[in-house]
C-alpha cells in the first residue's frame, strides 16, 4: 500500500551563499541588484509575510497578490535602507503598510458598496476544518473589522506575530508609548466584543476539542503571556 | 460573578480565539509557491524597465485617449453647431433646388448670409458646414451677400467656376447657352477659378469680371486683380492700383501671339514685356494687344517710363529673385508667371526643351499661356510630349495644344483642334480633361460640319458627362430636343 505524505512545501531555490546569508548581507546584494537577490528575499521572508496577511484578514481571503505587493515594495525600496541588519523589521514594517493600505482601500470599497464587509467574509475554505472554529473565527474577524486599520494592524503585530512593543512602534511608526497606549486600548475593546459574542462564548467550551488547538497547559501559558502583554501596555499608561 | 472574573473570562476567550488563528494560519506557507515566485520575478523585471520607456508608453496612451476625446467633441459639436437654411418665397424641391413661388425668392442661412435668386435663377444647396457651404448656381442671376465670420468658407460654383467666397456681398449670372460667367462686386473680395482663371483671379469691391469662351476673360473696375495665392486670405492680398485699368484677355488677341511664331518665336521669347507707367501691364507684342492701359501715362511711355513700370511690376509680383531658387512649378503656383517667362528667355528655349525636367517644362507652358505667348507654350508643350512621351503630363499637353490651336488659326486652326481633342481622348479617355476636351470638339464639329454631325457626340457626352460643362449644349443639340 502507498503512503500517503503530505503535501512537500520544500522547493529549492536557487539563491547561491545568499540562501545561507545573515539579512544584511541579504540586504546588501538587493542594493547591489543582484540578480540571486530577490529570490533569496522571497524564499526567507514570505512565509512570514504570507502568514501575517492570512491572520490580518482571515478566512477567505487571497492575499497571494498582497504578498506580491510587498515584495516588489521592498525591493523598490531596499536602497533607502540606511541599517542593512534590519532587513526583518523593514519587510514587517512594508508588511504593515501593506495591511493599513489594504484595510482602508476594502473599507473605502465598502462606503461605496462594492463589497459586504472589511473582510469580505467568506465560507472557510480548507483553512480550518472544524466548524465551530470555522464559525468562531468568522465571528472574531467580524469583530476585528470595527477596528480602524492602524489599531488592526497593531493588534496583529503583537498579539498575533508576538513581536515586542518596540517592533511594533517601529513596524507602525509610532513612539513606543503611544504603541502601548494603543495596545492596552485595543486589548481591552476586542476582550470586551469578545465577552459580547454570543457566537464566541458558545465557542469556548468546545475550545479543547479544536484540532490544532494547544493543550490547555500551554493555553494557560499563553493566556499569562498575552495578559502579560496587555498588563505591561496599561502600566505603561498608568505611569503616564 | 465580579467584573474581574468577568474580565477574566473575556480575556480567556480572547486568548483562545488568538490561539486559534494562530494555529490555523500557522503553517509555513508559500515558500514551494513557484508560480507566486515567477510572478513576483516578471513583475519585478517589469519594475526595472526605463521609466522614461514607461512615460511614453503612458503619454501615448493619454495622447490617444485625448485625441479620441476631442475627435469625439469635435464630430458632436460639428454635427451640433451645422449651418441651416431657409427660403423665403420659395420652396425646396428635388435635388435640392430652390424653386421660386414668388417675388424675391431669398435662401437665408443660420448664421446671417443671404442669397436672393433672380427670376430665372436654377439654384442649390449642394452641402452645409459649421463655416459655411456650397451654393451651386445652374443658371441665372443670384445676389450673395456673405456675413463676414471667421474661419468662413462658402463657395458658389457656377459651371465650371468656382468663387471662393470669404465675407462679401456680389452678384453672379451664369449662362450655360453661351458658357458666360458674370461676378460683380459690390463689397470684400472673391477668389475665382476656372477654365479661363485657372491660377486663380482674385476680384475686389467694385470690380466686374466676365469669362466667356468666346471672348475670354475681361476684367473691370475697381483694381485690378492679380493671380490668386493658394492658401492666402483673399482679403490680405496685395493689390496693384491701376486706377480703374481695364485689363481684356480675349481669344482674339492671341493672334498677336500667332504672330510671333510665325515670325519664329524666338523674337517673342528675347522680347522685353513692355509694362505701362501706371503699373498696368501692357501684354501685347508684335501685332497684337493683349490689355490695354487706359491710364493718363499710357501715351509717350518711353524707356524710362518702361524700366520705372518694371519696377512696379516687380513690386507687385510675388518677388521673382526670391523665388530664383524654387522650381517653376513652385514659382507658378504663386502666380509669378513673368519671372518663369523671364528666366525662360534669360536660358534659352532651345537649351530650356533639351534640359528642363518634365515639371518645369510643364510649367513653363502654363506660364507662356498664362502670359499669352502662345508660340513658346505650344514649343514647350510639344518639347513634353517629345521628350516625355506617354507621362500623364504629355496626354495633357495634348489637349493645351488643341486648345492652343482652337484659340490660334494660324496654329492649325479648328482642324488642328480637332486633331488634338481626338489624340487626348484617345490617349486619356478617363482624363482630367476628357469633359471639356470632348465638349469643345463637339463645339468645334458643330462649327465645322454642322448640327447633325456633332448629335452623336453630343449624345455620347451626355451618356459620360450628364452633368458635365458642356452638358447644356449637349442636350441642345441632341435628338431628344
Amino acid at each position: 500500500m502507498r503512503e500517503t505524505v503530505p503535501a512537500a512545501r520544500i522547493v529549492y531555490l536557487p539563491g547561491g551563499h545568499l540562501a545561507s546569508a545573515d539579512d544584511a548581507t541579504l540586504a546588501r546584494a538587493l542594493i547591489a541588484g543582484d540578480d540571486p537577490a530577490p529570490r533569496a528575499a522571497w524564499a526567507r521572508f514570505s512565509p512570514m509575510v504570507h502568514r501575517m496577511l492570512k491572520r490580518t484578514f482571515g478566512p477567505g481571503q487571497d492575499v497571494d497578490d498582497m504578498v506580491q505587493d510587498v515584495f516588489l515594495c521592498l525591493f523598490r525600496k531596499v536602497g533607502g535602507l540606511r541599517e542593512p541588519k534590519a532587513l526583518k523589521a523593514f519587510v514587517i514594517s512594508i508588511t504593515a503598510m501593506t495591511i493599513k493600505y489594504e484595510l482602508r482601500q476594502r473599507r473605502v470599497r465598502r462606503w461605496v458598496h462594492l463589497s459586504g464587509s472589511v473582510s469580505e467574509l467568506e465560507a472557510p475554505r480548507t483553512e480550518q476544518p472544524d466548524a465551530g472554529a470555522r464559525k468562531a473565527l468568522v465571528s472574531f474577524y467580524a469583530i476585528l473589522d470595527r477596528l480602524n486599520a492602524r489599531d488592526r494592524a497593531a493588534f496583529v503585530l503583537r498579539f498575533f506575530e508576538g513581536l515586542e512593543l518596540t517592533e511594533v512602534a517601529a513596524a507602525l511608526d509610532i513612539s513606543v508609548s503611544t504603541a502601548k497606549r494603543h495596545l492596552t486600548r485595543i486589548w481591552k475593546r476586542v476582550t470586551l466584543l469578545v465577552e459580547r459574542s454570543p457566537e464566541l462564548a458558545s465557542y469556548l467550551p468546545s475550545a479543547a476539542n479544536v484540532p490544532n488547538v494547544s493543550k490547555q497547559d500551554d493555553s494557560d501559558k499563553a493566556l499569562q503571556k498575552l495578559q502579560s502583554m496587555a498588563a505591561e501596555s496599561s502600566e505603561t499608561e498608568k505611569r503616564r | 460573578m465580579n467584573v474581574s472574573t468577568t474580565q477574566r473570562e473575556g480575556e480567556r476567550l480572547l486568548e483562545d480565539v488568538v490561539q486559534l488563528v494562530q494555529s490555523t494560519y500557522s503553517e509555513t506557507l508559500a515558500v514551494g509557491d513557484e508560480r507566486g515566485l515567477a510572478r513576483l520575478e516578471q513583475a519585478w523585471h517589469r519594475s526595472r524597465r526605463p521609466w522614461s520607456e514607461l512615460a511614453g508608453l503612458r503619454v501615448f496612451a493619454m495622447a490617444l485617449g485625448a485625441i479620441a476625446l476631442i475627435v469625439g467633441g469635435v464630430s458632436v459639436y460639428r454635427r451640433a453647431d451645422l449651418l441651416t437654411y431657409r427660403v423665403v418665397n420659395g420652396s425646396v424641391g428635388s435635388g435640392g433646388f430652390v424653386h421660386p413661388t414668388g417675388v424675391g425668392t431669398t435662401i437665408l442661412f443660420s448664421e446671417g448670409s443671404e442669397i436672393s435668386l433672380g427670376g430665372e435663377a436654377r439654384t442649390r444647396v449642394d452641402s452645409l458646414t459649421t463655416d459655411g457651404g456650397r451654393v451651386v448656381v445652374e443658371s441665372g442671376t443670384v445676389h450673395a451677400r456673405i456675413v463676414p465670420r471667421k474661419h468662413a468658407h462658402w463657395t458658389v460654383e457656377a459651371g465650371p467656376y468656382t468663387i471662393r467666397v470669404t465675407g462679401t456681398a456680389f452678384k453672379v449670372h451664369w449662362s450655360w447657352t453661351d458658357e458666360r460667367l458674370e461676378v460683380s462686386m459690390q463689397r470684400g473680395s472673391v477668389v475665382v477659378t476656372g477654365p479661363l482663371a485657372p491660377s486663380g483671379v482674385t476680384l475686389t469691391a467694385g470690380m466686374e469680371m466676365t469669362a466667356n469662351p468666346g471672348t475670354g476673360l475681361a476684367i473691370g473696375g475697381g483694381d485690378t486683380p492679380r493671380a490668386a495665392v493658394p492658401g492666402e486670405p483673399a482679403e490680405s492680398e496685395p493689390r496693384t492700383r491701376s486706377g480703374g485699368a481695364r485689363s481684356e484677355l480675349s481669344g482674339s488677341d492671341v493672334a498677336g501671339a500667332a504672330a510671333d511664331e510665325a515670325a519664329g518665336g524666338e523674337r517673342g521669347l528675347a522680347a522685353e514685356a513692355p509694362v505701362a507707367d501706371d503699373g498696368a501691364l501692357d501684354l501685347g507684342r508684335g501685332t497684337g494687344t493683349r490689355a490695354r492701359a487706359t491710364g493718363r501715362q499710357r501715351s509717350g511711355m518711353g524707356q524710362a517710363g518702361h524700366r520705372g513700370a518694371e519696377r512696379r511690376l516687380a513690386s507687385s509680383q510675388p518677388a521673382s529673385g526670391s523665388r530664383a531658387g524654387e522650381g517653376w512649378d513652385k514659382r507658378l503656383a504663386h502666380g509669378d508667371v513673368q519671372g518663369i517667362l523671364a528666366d525662360a528667355d534669360a536660358r534659352g528655349l532651345d537649351e530650356l526643351l533639351q534640359t528642363a525636367s518634365e515639371r518645369d517644362l510643364s510649367a513653363l507652358a502654363d506660364a507662356a499661356r498664362y502670359g499669352h505667348r502662345p508660340a513658346l507654350a505650344r514649343r514647350a508643350l510639344f518639347g513634353v510630349r517629345e521628350r516625355f512621351a506617354g507621362s500623364q503630363e504629355a496626354r495633357n499637353a495634348a489637349f493645351f495644344l488643341g486648345s492652343l490651336a482652337d484659340d490660334a488659326p494660324g496654329a492649325g486652326g479648328p482642324t488642328g483642334a480637332l486633331e488634338w481633342y481626338d489624340r487626348y481622348l484617345a490617349e486619356s479617355r478617363g482624363g482630367r480633361y476628357a469633359p471639356q476636351a470632348l465638349g469643345r470638339k463637339m463645339a468645334l464639329t458643330q462649327r465645322l460640319h454642322g448640327a447633325d454631325a456633332a448629335r452623336p457626340l453630343a449624345a455620347e457626352y451626355l451618356s459620360r458627362f450628364p452633368d458635365g460643362p458642356y452638358a447644356a449644349a449637349a442636350r441642345k443639340l441632341s435628338p431628344v430636343n
